[in-house]
């Protein structure tokens, strides 16, 4: 009680100044003015006509409080040169939030520069020390970033078994066997070896096949796939289970990974976003087990029973059911999807009665987060574009490698109306400008109350892009610690809020969007309800706590049994 | 529905099936006639014996004796390699065998032999793309719009390949470059209208496809087309009302019951969806959008073990996409065809034949099924289920079949062969010898008839009678080492049992 009472104080000012006139978000690129200098590379230097193919997968970046001090802190993650080079080498940065709208590059006192060629990133607390740490997925081994009390960083991968060496991409941590610390999973993409940049492979375009005398990045069908793996966190090291947990299947080419209760029985399971190869949906079974469950809930291939280039993916409850849908990212001349959730382990894709399947038709999608950016109470979706091919324009004159990114309103509505509405002229043009963007997370880094968005583009500046007016309208943004044998980051938390007619439900989630770590705080928009009636937290690890009345347009801290239940 | 690039080509194959002077002309023509034709030049005898072959060749590929034809055209050719209609009637029958490489080297030698005109390109172009021999494609289809601009067939089938290679960009610009060349040509039309539709450009698509409508009320695919855009707008009702009236009309379109179930879907009238997804599934066994479908459906409603048999062929036919990708696109490319032409014959015999060379019965025999059932007069469509039947040990269905054959074409010794094999595999060893005295009746000399009676015989336990036959047919063939084994080893049972 002592902890939301603190918290209500010196949220009540923020809330005071927070409510503004009622005007509609925008987004501001305010990167150079926050200081989040970070520019990616993959690693290929002009002159070089060799392609390699992890150049255009990477990376990710991530929104998490490092230092526990309350603010969202940034994390990129970087490529490396490939060939031989004078330049020194590339690494990943951690930019600390100062609370005041800028951020400082601590990369160096911190430790958390990694050095191998970036692809992803996960945050978590997996030794339950209070403090977030980082999985990064790499070309080659992946490394474990001990947090040591907010002030550093030790590499671990190996001392604790989870230095895998093929390429990883997505990763999330999560509590499959509820037993209160957290376990990773790790997507694996294909068996791709640098020699193979000089080999004749079939190119990645479109739809098309053939001998094509344009040189471009391969298709992932002329490589094999690499196994994804299951570490279960042993205290003093991560386990391999993938095998004995039911989830080994050497047939996916792993990107994205979203961690959820979907079925909502009490336990998390794992979607993975497959290229080319079916999207496994493994639903646990309660017992250390899993079971594929992707082909019979609808989500293994498109609604038509076709595979899917499969990339990014996020959970969130769009029509208000209670029920945690899907959102699924795939390449061009395909559409993305939204499955929703019909309960009883069904899914169905309404992407293109929603309106969100013919906008996607000419992009090559990535990360993807829900958010709702004006706080009306109803999920809006962000798609972070561009091409695979940075020579699209060759293959295709209507492709183009640069894309515009996306953002959708949802304008609210059961399963049967859900619509979308594209709206990047009204949000800013920060949105529409032209970039080969990946990784997206989403948080509220100024803690005003409205998300914002960091971007990871290929090869160029990490963009931060601000949510100014989203705040216009109450809000409330729930941080959860799990404890009494739960994992402290609560990643399997289920929230219930409810204000007047308004109900929402979300989940803390591990993973989604690409290679990406959006903030672990849930943020509801409660439209123009200034009080939440009540808010029910139902824990990873069994129990809940009750909280309310609660007044709006604060953040606050709810820790495992420190509610009414 | 990706048919614009399918279709695209399949009217490029189409257009060489067609074009060339012999093909539809039901009676032969003089040899002088058909000499002057080709060549414009004065007759000779050459050019005589050419013509000769030539209407031999013809008159085989009218009576479904395509092995015939082929040697007779090539026949032709081989005496004068600048006749056209003998070349443009050996590429018919190559498409028809599904010999593309045999095209492209048939095109290539009458390209080297002089024959550099936009329509030798044209072909050659098309038998480039089904080849996937994109690069190859495009330059010999830029060389026939470059002698033939006003060419909207090669600029059709130049659409197609862009589409293939990926490059949507520029095929929806040759399309659109075709229908202002001529705004009557409904394929490009419907391509067009596809293409639009393909990458969400859907109002763009309506005109398109509205006008291949008006040019043709008729055009299943257009209707279908119609019918899909309809549903992804989530115009259920309308897509309903295209959909149903088409079905009305040709109830053998997969795809348009297809996308009549996600109409019905959309409005939440599952049941009514099931039959439909059910009816797709029939027509088409591999059909794995409706397979799919029909199985999340079943497990929606409670149907578990319709729904696990369906998901079973679903899996089973996206293993074979997976495992062997170029046979999945060679039945994909047929399959295209048939979401706008449903009751194209060449499509289905295509399958047949893909299907047949895997093994696959039941698909096989439905799709053959299909063509014979439109056109009994299909002998290879006829044949090759025989054969199909044959393979499986379905000896008395085979036998059926072949019994339809010499009814329909008696003087086909082959086909009594058959008849009579299939007759001892069924153990009908009586019907067996009439069939085999009705043949060779036919066809006294012909030493496999011969050699199969001598099975018979001994099979019959009539060695005396096995031992005249093996002779005869050894005097027919006397090389012939199966037959003088055979007759070996009856002599030495004969000597045993004695």
């Amino acid at each position: 009680m002592s902890t939301i009472g603190a918290r209500i104080i010196v949220a009540g000012f923020l809330a005071a100044t927070s409510v503004q006139a009622n005007t509609e978000p925008r987004f501001a690129d305010v990167t150079v003015a926050a200081g989040l200098d970070f520019k990616h590379t993959h690693g290929r230097e002009s002159q070089d006509p060799t392609r390699y193919y992890i150049e255009t997968m990477c990376g990710g970046v991530a929104f998490f409080d490092f230092d526990a001090d309350g603010f969202q802190d940034a994390y990129g993650v970087n490529g490396q040169y490939i060939v031989p080079t004078t330049r020194s080498p590339a690494s990943n940065r951690l930019f600390h939030n100062r609370g005041n709208g800028t951020f400082a590059d601590v990369t160096a006192e911190t430790h958390a520069g990694d050095q191998g060629y970036g692809m992803g990133v996960a945050a978590g607390d997996f030794d339950g020390d209070g403090f977030s740490d980082l999985y990064l997925t790499n070309y080659g081994a992946n490394a474990l970033l001990q947090n040591e009390e907010g002030r550093r960083f030790g590499q671990v991968a190996t001392s604790f078994g989870v230095a895998d060496s093929l390429w990883g991409v997505g990763a999330a941590f999560f509590d499959f066997d509820n037993d209160g610390d957290l376990d990773i999973y790790l997507a694996n993409y294909v068996d791709y070896h640098l020699d193979d940049a000089h080999r004749v492979l079939r190119s990645y375009v479109a739809q098309g096949e053939g001998d094509l005398s344009i040189s471009g990045y391969p298709h992932p069908d002329n490589f094999s796939a690499a196994a994804d793996v299951l570490y279960r966190n042993e205290g003093d090291r991560f386990l391999d289970v993938t095998r004995q947990a039911g989830v080994y299947d050497p047939t996916g080419k792993g990107m994205g990974v979203a961690i959820a209760d979907y079925d909502d029985d009490g336990d998390v399971d794992v979607f993975v976003a497959n290229d080319r190869t079916e999207n496994f949906l493994f639903q646990n079974a309660g017992d250390g087990t899993f079971v594929n469950a992707g082909l019979l809930s609808g989500t293994a291939y498109d609604r038509d029973g076709r595979l899917q280039s499969g990339m990014g993916a996020d959970f969130a409850d769009v029509n208000a059911d209670g029920r945690l849908d899907l959102f699924l990212t795939v390449f061009q001349a395909e559409t993305n999807a939204l499955y929703i959730n019909e309960g009883e382990g069904y899914f169905s894709d309404v992407a293109f009665t929603a309106g969100l399947a013919v906008p996607s038709l000419s992009k090559v999608s990535w990360g993807a987060v829900f958010l709702d950016y004006d706080n009306d109470g109803w999920r809006d979706l962000f798609v972070a574009n561009g091409h695979v091919l940075d020579n699209a324009e060759l293959f295709d004159s209507s492709s183009q490698f640069r894309q515009p990114d996306q953002l959708f309103r949802n304008l609210g509505g059961d399963s049967g109306r859900l619509r979308f509405a594209l709206i990047n002229d009204e949000a800013g043009e920060a949105i529409s400008q032209l970039r080969a963007s990946r990784g997206v997370a989403a948080g509220d880094y100024d803690n005003d109350g409205d998300t914002d968005l960091l971007l990871l583009v290929l090869n160029e500046r990490a963009r931060l892009l601000r949510n100014d007016g989203g705040n216009s309208r109450h809000w409330l943004t729930v941080r959860a610690i799990g404890g009494q044998g739960g994992n402290r980051d609560a990643i399997g938390a289920r929230v219930r809020v409810m204000a007047g007619d308004l109900t929402q439900v979300d989940q803390v989630l591990g993973g989604g969007s690409y290679l990406s770590q959006s903030d672990l705080r849930l943020s509801f928009g409660l439209g123009e309800h200034a009080v939440v009636d009540s808010i029910e937290i139902r824990w990873p690890s069994g129990g809940y706590d009750l909280l309310g009345p609660v007044a709006a347009d604060q953040i606050i801290t709810v820790t495992q049994g420190s509610g009414q239940h | 529905m990706r048919t614009a690039a399918a279709t695209a080509l399949y009217v490029g194959l189409i257009f060489l099936l067609t074009s060339s002077s012999g093909c539809d002309d039901p009676q032969p023509q003089p040899s002088g006639l058909a000499e002057a034709q080709s060549i414009g030049r004065p007759s000779s005898p050459g050019k005589s014996q050419a013509s000769s072959w030539y209407r031999r060749a013809l008159t085989a590929s009218k009576a479904g004796r395509n092995a015939d034809a082929i040697t007779a055209a090539r026949q032709a050719l081989h005496i004068d390699p600048a006749h056209r209609p003998a070349r443009d009637l050996l590429v018919r029958l190559y498409v028809v065998q599904g010999r593309p490489a045999d095209v492209v080297t048939l095109l290539e030698t009458s390209l080297a032999a002089g024959a550099v005109d936009g329509e030798t390109y044209q072909r050659l172009g098309t038998a480039y793309a089904v080849q996937g021999r994109v690069a190859e494609a495009e330059t010999a289809l830029l060389r026939a719009i470059e002698k033939a601009p006003q060419d909207v067939q090669a600029r059709n089938n130049l659409a197609a390949v862009y589409a293939q290679s990926g490059n949507v960009g520029k095929s929806i610009e040759t399309l659109e470059q075709v229908v202002t060349l001529d705004p009557t040509y409904t394929l490009a039309l419907y391509n067009l209208g596809s293409a639009y539709a393909e990458n969400g450009r859907y109002d763009e698509a309506r005109g398109p496809l509205r006008r291949v409508l008006d040019l043709d009320p008729s055009h299943a695919g257009a209707r279908c087309q119609l019918g899909m855009l309809f549903n992804n707008l989530g115009e259920y009702g309308k897509a309903e009302t295209i959909l149903q009236a088409l079905l009305v009309v040709s109830d053998v379109f997969a795809a348009a019951h297809f996308e009549l179930a996600k109409a019905l879907l959309g409005d939440k009238r599952e049941r009514e969806a099931i039959e439909h997804l059910k009816r797709a599934t029939e027509i088409d066994p591999t059909y794995t959008d409706a397979l799919y479908r029909l199985g999340q459906e079943l497990s929606r409603v409670g149907d578990t073990e319709g729904a696990r048999q369906a998901l079973e062929r679903f899996q089973r036919w996206r293993r074979v996409a997976t495992d062997d990708p170029d046979l999945w696109h060679r039945v994909a490319y047929h399959r295209q065809i048939l979401t706008s032409q449903p009751e194209d014959e060449g499509a289905h015999f295509a399958l047949g034949r893909i299907y047949a060379g895997q093994g696959w019965t039941e698909v096989a025999a439905g799709e053959l099924l299909l063509v014979v059932t439109e056109n009994p007069r299909h002998m290879a469509a006829w044949r090759l289920l025989a054969s199909v039947y044959a393979r499986d040990g379905r000896a008395d269905e085979a036998a059926t079949v072949l019994e339809q054959i010499v009814a329909a074409w008696p003087q086909e010794a082959g086909v009594w062969n058959s008849l009579c094999i299939s007759y001892m595999a069924a153990n009908r060893l009586d019907e067996a010898l009439n069939a085999f005295e009705r043949a060779l009746k036919l066809s006294p000399s012909d030493a496999p008839l011969l050699f199969n009676l001598g099975n018979l015989h001994q099979q019959r336990g009539e060695f005396g009678e096995a031992l005249i036959a093996y002779r005869k047919a050894l005097d027919q063939e006397p090389g012939n080492a199966r037959i003088r084994s055979a007759v070996a080893r009856l002599q030495a049972t004969a000597t045993t049992t004695e």
